[in-house]
């Protein structure tokens, strides 16, 4: 039976991707993750519902360290080097579809990190507003109101391209 | 709740299914009626749907993996390996017996050359045992980044 915290890796590390634009920096992100998940003293058990929110929340705080680090951390638009539409299609998509999901991740990658990272954990990664308070350490209240303001930016720039 | 500036403010949370019953409930009575508030939904569902649509391409980096960790692959793999291995160590047995037999060199020239290989295999056989002894005592080997 597959470690738990191997299942979460591919999830986990799509998320340092996302964070930090760079895979050599996402790796780095997942690595210094794992290595607190194995041997700090304070972790929720791997098989436990929590587990899943701590260990998101490692990997987004040091996303955003590393972020600091490069001095990357700034609410202007991040310069991604993967997030172009050669990088993203795949064979059977066509031209359109690519171009298409080239534009929208233009887009995410556009917004503030605090904007990005709450529409991913709730799209891409499925957490409830219960758990995403817990991974970005808000109160539970301010969860909807966050994720209703990142979409409705998300809206304007998606719109402003069409 | 009634106005349409309260409803906004809780489409995210009706598309998430995260409101209680009851707000669930007059929310999606005030959407039959009011088509700007409508509209504003229809547009969040879609801004949903784009953003999964690109985070479905990491699916495919998954199955990519796959392939590269694909059984029958990764043992045609090992046996190229091995049989480079092989045939390079004979190469260098060969021309070694070629060096020493080679009537043209002198024995000092042959005795020193020997000396550094010998010493060179040295050093790497003792590289090797510490990154064996390394990862066999690696309490994160299983863990796979």
């Amino acid at each position: 039976m597959k470690d738990p915290l191997q299942r979460l890796r591919h999830e986990a590390y799509a998320l340092a991707y996302q964070l930090s634009g760079k895979r050599e920096d996402a790796l780095d992100i997942l690595q210094d993750a794992t290595t607190r998940a194995l041997t700090h003293h304070n972790v929720p058990a791997r098989q436990s519902a929590e587990f899943k929110a701590w260990f998101f929340k490692v990997v987004r705080n040091r996303a955003i360290d590393q972020l600091r680090k490069q001095q990357r951390f700034t609410h202007t638009p991040l310069e991604a080097d993967d997030f172009k539409a050669e990088n993203i299609r795949s064979p059977e998509q066509s031209l359109e579809q690519s171009q298409l999901k080239s534009q929208i991740q233009s887009a995410l990658m556009k917004l503030k990190l605090e904007q990005r990272e709450i529409i991913l954990l709730k799209d891409y990664h499925g957490f409830s507003y219960a758990e995403i308070a817990k991974v970005l350490d808000i109160p539970e209240g301010s969860v909807m109101s966050r994720l209703h303001r990142a979409r409705l930016v998300l809206r304007k720039l998606l719109t402003d391209k069409d | 709740m009634n106005s349409c500036d309260e409803i906004k403010e809780k489409l995210s949370g009706y598309i998430d299914s995260e409101l209680p019953q009851q707000q669930t409930q007059q929310i999606a009575v005030h959407l039959a009626q009011c088509e700007e508030c409508k509209r504003l939904h229809k547009e969040l569902l879609d801004v949903q749907q784009k953003v999964k649509m690109v985070v479905n391409d990491q699916a495919e980096e998954d199955h990519l993996e796959k392939i590269m960790q694909e059984p029958a692959a990764k043992q045609n793999l090992q046996w190229g390996w091995l049989l480079i291995i092989i045939s390079s160590i004979m190469m260098m047995l060969y021309a070694l017996a070629c060096f020493i037999t080679d009537e043209e060199i002198n024995s000092f020239e042959k005795i020193t050359a020997i000396l550094l290989g010998a010493g060179g295999i040295l050093l790497f056989l003792g590289v090797i045992r510490q990154r064996i002894a390394a990862a066999k005592s690696d309490k994160y080997k299983d863990i796979n980044l």
